[in-house]
Order: structure tokens, then C-alpha cells, then sequence
């Protein structure tokens, strides 16, 4: 249809032109050729021959020469209206109106007239066909048009694409690039990829500042996964200065932070943090980037450190240090803090007399920048039932931490913790005399460091096993012991696999066990005692009573077998079994325990008891001999026999 | 004048998409990135483990007792 319209409008455009060329040249003489020197009206002077004259009126009258041929009119004026135009009459002059000028014959005449008709026909048929062309022709297309876009604001993509590729090469300029355009995005949303790339593509290299355009290749370049096309289009944008507009910056950020990640799988630790800088330059995934790596001179330090190449690790955290002082104060205290905290590192890695002060005063900074409120030292509490519940509302509240909190707090955990190292590494180099002279002081020290350690993180094992180790092995009692014992088991409830922790928790435990077994045995024979009907009411009742202090003699008085025991006096021998078998009881609870010394007065106590035993033994013995003495003096007396 | 519908442009069409972020399933796992980073390489930099550990406490001990208490099996 379109193609009809256009072949009838070059026909037209041929007709109009060809007699153009052949009635034009006919049309000449008269148009090309006026009559000089008169115009319509002109007075043009006639003379008559002498004699004659004309009365005022109007004559016709032809003038030939020159070829041609003009009829015209002459006007004989008389006196009057010459003397109304003029006031003064004079003999009338004659004047000529020209009338039609004429070719010099009768069939040139009838030939324009024709021509003219026919030009005006082909004009009128010209621009008939314009009108149809340029502005009805148009106005339907650009409603089917509209018509299209209407389906794709619809979400009717695949009806909209036949419609927009149908009419695409017919519409003007701009609204063919919008309709390519709109069908690549249609193309996209039906998941045709690889032909909405490429359409999008073309589109692309012909205006490459065309941010819709570069954002929508973008967009499905990464999707598609391939990040360094997309980078590929979006610098051209960033070139151009566009990067604000739409979301634009955004997706670049995408980008460049996948870009990042590639080079870090590389191994291209240089380039994954120029990557990291740009994303932090871009802004929207600022706070996505790991603090350290929001710089190159943080990243090649750190590399420089596990490498232990400490002059170059130095000369990146210098650089770092003074960069981040150009900076406005909320990017530069993490940057400043990463300095502080590397030099600190190199300074334990280089492990010099001098290390742990410098290491001490370097990461007390580190720790300031970090968290300037807070606190730096706190008094070391052992675990009881309150700091449990306490930890727990502590874990708790870590729940619903953000990991911006959860990441400041694991960098505050591992720099007190190295404090509290540093303390160590300290103490384990002075001399003996210093060392032993300030155990309360280093000790005091690195536990007040270790504290704040696990403030920042309860879960931390290696903390519990440090101070667990410290506290058993510089025990002064049982009941210190005991604490670090109770801080190694805690240790191993959050992951440490030490053998030497398991030795120590392990001996503690048998130690435990044996303890416990020796009280029940110990329960066993107390509980004898006081059914013991030998025994008197008085003094059962009153070891009832001291005993009653401990949680499992508690109660014990109100017993009714025991206050339904009858007492009956003992034999010396009941008595002394008796004293026995406790003695042996006794000697073997005491045996159980391990270093007791407390219990030594209990040994002395068992022997004085062996003694009196047989001291009571033998007084019984002197008893009964003496008793038998006066039953045979007495017997002597009366059973003496008279010679009866 | 009722006025005419604005027409489609292609900035309304690419604002129709979901907005660009990064996908946290196919993100490198925050482990592996943050063990370049320094302030989550602090221990192992500093090659702080529970046997150095242990070692540290020991030698602090050393130091103090010229020896260690044995654990009795």
C-alpha cells in the first residue's frame, strides 16, 4: 500500500514535470514577451491624418505590427471632461485602451487556454495525492502506532512486537529509533535474550550515549552474567556524563562490584581493589564492600602481612594513614583505624623487646577509631549464675544486630584479645624476679583486656581458654583451680580441641567423681552412726545439729528413725567395734581425697580415737581382772571351809 | 480540550524493571572475600591459634615456676 503511494506520487511528480516542459515553451510568447513601455489605461497618442476628425465617443480599432496583432479600443474625449480634468479646454486628444493581446493567429490562442486547464488539473491531482500522502497516510500509521505502544504498556508483548516491527521502518527517524528500542525491551520480556541483545546492540553502536538504550543492554548483560560487556557499556555513559540518570549509577555499581569479585577469584588482588574503590565511588553498594577493601592500600597491606614482607606492609598502611586524612571524618576513622591496626600487626609479627608496648599503644588507637565510646580495660568476672543470665541478655541483643555491629564487634574482640596477648608475650620476657614480683599486676593486666574481649563477643573460645589456662595454672587454691577449670569446660563447649585443655578438664573431672563418690560413702556411715542405738541420744543429736550447715544433712534431726532409736547401753567391746569400723571409714574417705591437707587434723583425730580405744580396752581388761580379784578375795572369806 | 494520553517512552519501559541489585546467591561467600580484608585477618595475621596460645600461657608460666604442672593420667 505504502509503496502504491509512493510510486502515484513520483508518477504524479513525472506528469507534472513533463508538461511542464511542454506547455511552458508554448505559453512564452505571451508571458515571456509583454508589450513594452504601456500598461492597461496607458493614453497612448494616436494621430489622425490631416482633416479628419473624430467625435468624442469609443472605437475599435487593431493595431498591427511586431508580428502581432491587438485589438483595442480608442476613446475620443470630448471638451468637457477635459476641461473637468484638466480646466482648460483644448482640441481632444485621442486615447487607445489596449484590449487582449493575441497571438498572430487563432489556433495559438485556443493552445494556452487548453494548457492552462490541464496545469491546473495536475496540480490540483498533486496536491491531492500530498495531502494523502503527508498527512493522512501518517495520521493512521502513527495510530497503529500508539495502538502498539498501548499493547505494550499492556504487557502484551508478543502481540506488540509483530505490530511495532510492521510499522518500525515506516515511521520517522526518532520514532523508529523508540520503536527498535521498544522491541528489544519486548523481546527481553518474553525471555528472548539473545535477539533483544542484539537488536539492542545495534541500536548501541549507533548512539551509544543513549542511556535507556545502554541501560537496558546492561541490564541483560548482566543477567546473562557477562559483567565486563556491561562495563563495556556503561562507561561509555559515564563518558558522556549520564551516570545519573534512572538507576544507571546503580546498575554500575552492580557491575563493577561483580567485576571486583572476579579479579579477587583471580588472584588480581590489585585490581579487585581499584574495582572496590570505584564501587565505593558510585555509592549505592558503599556499604556492601568490606571496610578493608574500600582502599588498595589496606588490601596490598594486608597481603604484604601474610606475606610478612613488613617494610612493604608498612609503606601501605603509611600511604593508608595519610590518604585517609584528606578525607572527611566519616570515611576517614575506619581507614585510619585499619592503618593503626596493621602497623600494629607488623609491629607483633616483628616481635622485638619493644613490640608489645608499641603493639599496645597502636591498637588502643585502632580500638578508639573504631568505637570511640568504648571501653578499653574492665574487671575480669568468673561465670556464675548472673553472668550467665547477663550473657544471655547479651546474646540476645546480638540477635538483632545489624553486621555493620556484628563486624565492628568481631574487630574490637580480636584487637583486645592481641592486647591481651601482647600483655602476655610481655610477662613471659621479663626476668623471673620482675615476673614473679608483678604476677597480680600482668595477670590484673591481661585479664582486664581479655575482659572487653569477650564483652564483644561471649561465643569466643580462645578467650576462655587463655584466661582458663592462666587461672589453673597459677592457682593458689583448690577453688581457683577449680575456676579455671570451669573456664577450660566452657572453652570446650564453644569449639577448643586442646589436648592439654582435655587433660586438665579430664583430671579435674576423675578428681570430681572420686569426691563425690568418698561424700556418699561418707553420708553412708554418718547415717549408721545415728541409728546407732549405742550411741547416746546427746551426741547424735548434737552432730546432727553442727552438721546441719551442709545441704545434705540439712533436715536430718526431724528424721522419725532417728528420733525413734532406743538407746541402749554398749559394751566396752560394742564400743570398741564400733570405733573401729569408723576409724577404717574414715581413713579410707580421707585416703579419696588428694592433697588434702585441711584433713590432716581428722588423721590425728582418728588416732587419738585408736588410742583411747585401747586405753578404754585396757581399762576394761584392768576391770574385769580387778574384778575377779574381789570376787575371789571375797570368796576367800566366805567359802573358807572349817573342816566343815 | 480533553488532552491526549502521554505516549510510551523507553525510560518508562526500563523503569518498569525490578531495580539492579547484587544477587547474594551468586555473590562470592563473604568468608572467602573478607579473607583478604584486615580487620576480619587479625588472628591469623598475627598466627594466633589455641596452640600458640597455649604455648603463650605456658611460657608465661615457665617464666614464673621454671616449670609446668603435669597433669597425673
Amino acid at each position: 500500500m505504502e509503496r502504491q503511494v509512493r510510486r502515484a506520487v513520483r508518477l504524479s511528480a513525472g506528469i507534472l514535470v513533463g508538461l511542464g516542459f511542454v506547455l511552458l515553451p508554448a505559453a512564452r510568447p505571451a508571458l515571456a514577451d509583454p508589450t513594452p513601455s504601456s500598461g492597461p489605461g496607458e493614453a497612448i497618442s494616436v494621430s489622425l491624418p490631416a482633416g479628419v476628425s473624430l467625435a468624442p465617443g469609443s472605437y475599435d480599432v487593431v493595431i498591427r505590427g511586431d508580428g502581432r496583432e491587438i485589438r483595442a479600443k480608442v476613446i475620443v474625449v470630448g471638451p468637457s471632461s477635459q476641461q473637468a480634468g484638466e480646466g482648460t479646454p483644448t482640441p481632444g486628444p485621442v486615447q487607445v485602451e489596449p484590449a487582449t493581446v493575441h497571438p498572430a493567429t487563432e489556433d495559438g490562442e485556443a493552445g494556452s487556454t487548453v494548457s492552462v486547464i490541464v496545469l491546473g488539473s495536475v496540480l490540483a491531482v498533486v496536491v491531492g495525492l500530498l495531502g494523502y500522502t503527508k498527512i493522512l497516510v501518517p495520521r493512521r500509521r502513527m495510530r497503529s502506532y500508539r495502538q502498539a505502544l498501548d499493547l505494550l504498556a499492556a504487557g502484551q508483548w508478543a502481540r506488540a512486537v509483530p505490530e511495532l516491527s510492521r510499522l518500525e521502518s515506516a515511521l520517522p527517524t526518532r520514532r523508529r529509533a523508540d520503536a527498535r528500542f521498544f522491541i528489544a525491551f519486548a523481546l527481553y520480556r518474553l525471555d528472548n535474550l539473545d535477539e533483544a541483545e542484539h537488536r539492542l546492540a545495534a541500536l548501541h553502536r549507533e548512539d551509544p550515549g543513549h542511556v535507556d538504550v545502554a541501560y537496558l543492554l546492561a541490564y541483560i548483560l548482566v543477567a546473562r552474567r557477562s559483567f565486563d560487556r556491561a562495563e563495556q557499556v556503561l562507561e561509555m555513559i559515564e563518558a558522556a556524563g549520564k551516570l545519573d540518570a534512572g538507576r544507571i549509577r546503580r546498575l554500575f555499581g552492580v557491575v563493577t562490584f561483580h567485576r571486583a569479585l572476579e579479579a579477587f577469584r583471580d588472584g588480581r588482588v590489585d585490581a579487585a581493589a581499584q574495582l572496590f574503590e570505584k564501587v565505593d565511588r558510585l555509592g549505592d553498594f558503599r556499604e556492601r564492600i568490606p571496610t578493608d577493601l574500600r582502599n588498595r592500600h589496606a588490601v596490598l597491606g594486608a597481603q604484604a602481612l601474610f606475606e610478612k614482607d613488613l617494610h612493604r606492609a608498612r609503606g601501605q598502611f603509611e600511604s593508608l594513614e595519610q590518604a585517609a586524612q584528606r578525607l572527611d571524618p566519616e570515611h576517614r576513622d575506619p581507614m585510619l583505624a585499619s592503618a593503626k591496626l596493621g602497623l600494629a600487626l607488623a609491629a607483633w609479627i616483628e616481635d622485638t623487646p619493644g613490640s608489645p608496648r608499641r603493639v599496645e599503644d597502636l591498637l588502643v588507637e585502632a580500638a578508639r577509631l573504631v568505637d570511640p565510646a568504648g571501653a578499653l580495660t574492665r574487671p575480669w568476672a568468673d561465670g556464675d549464675a548472673a553472668d550467665i543470665a547477663e550473657r544471655l541478655a547479651a546474646l540476645a541483643d546480638g540477635e538483632g544486630r545489624s553486621p555493620e555491629q556484628h563486624d565492628r564487634d568481631r574487630t574490637l574482640r580480636d584487637i583486645h584479645f592481641l592486647r591481651g596477648l601482647a600483655v602476655l608475650r610481655e610477662w613471659a620476657r621479663v626476668d623471673r624476679a620482675t615476673a614473679a614480683g608483678s604476677v597480680g599486676t600482668y595477670l590484673d593486666a591481661a585479664l582486664a583486656r581479655l575482659a572487653c574481649a569477650r564483652d564483644r563477643d561471649p561465643d569466643f573460645s580462645d578467650v576462655y581458654l587463655v584466661v582458663g589456662l592462666l587461672r589453673y595454672y597459677l592457682a593458689a587454691t583448690d577453688r581457683d583451680r577449680a575456676a579455671g577449670v570451669g573456664l577450660l569446660r566452657e572453652a570446650q563447649k564453644l569449639g577448643t580441641r586442646d589436648p592439654e585443655v582435655f587433660q586438665i578438664v579430664n583430671h579435674h573431672d576423675r578428681l570430681r567423681q572420686a569426691h563425690r563418690d568418698a561424700v556418699d560413702a561418707y553420708l553412708e556411715v554418718l547415717d549408721r552412726y545415728l541409728l546407732d542405738g549405742t550411741v547416746r541420744e546427746q551426741v547424735r543429736a548434737a552432730l546432727v545439729q553442727r552438721l546441719s550447715r551442709y545441704a545434705k544433712v540439712r533436715g536430718w534431726d526431724s528424721r522419725p528413725e532417728l528420733t525413734r532409736v532406743r538407746t541402749v547401753q554398749p559394751t566396752v567391746a560394742e564400743i570398741n567395734d564400733r570405733s573401729q569400723l569408723l576409724r577404717e571409714r574414715v581413713s579410707q574417705l580421707v585416703a579419696m581425697q588428694p592433697g588434702a591437707d585441711d584433713l590432716a587434723a581428722a588423721r590425728e583425730l582418728s588416732r587419738s580415737l585408736e588410742h583411747e580405744s585401747r586405753v578404754l580396752s585396757e581399762h576394761a581388761r584392768a576391770v574385769e581382772q580387778k574384778e575377779a580379784e574381789l570376787l575371789a578375795l571375797v570368796g576367800d572369806r566366805l567359802l573358807v571351809d572349817n573342816g566343815r | 480540550m480533553a488532552s491526549r494520553k502521554r505516549e510510551l517512552t523507553p525510560t518508562d519501559c526500563v523503569a518498569q524493571l525490578p531495580e539492579p541489585d547484587l544477587d547474594p546467591a551468586n555473590e562470592m561467600p563473604t568468608d572467602d572475600l573478607r579473607s583478604i580484608e584486615l580487620r576480619h585477618s587479625i588472628l591469623a595475621i598475627a598466627e594466633l591459634d589455641h596452640p600458640s596460645e597455649t604455648a603463650l600461657v605456658r611460657a608465661v608460666v615457665m617464666n614464673l615456676r621454671d616449670s609446668v604442672p603435669t597433669i597425673e593420667e
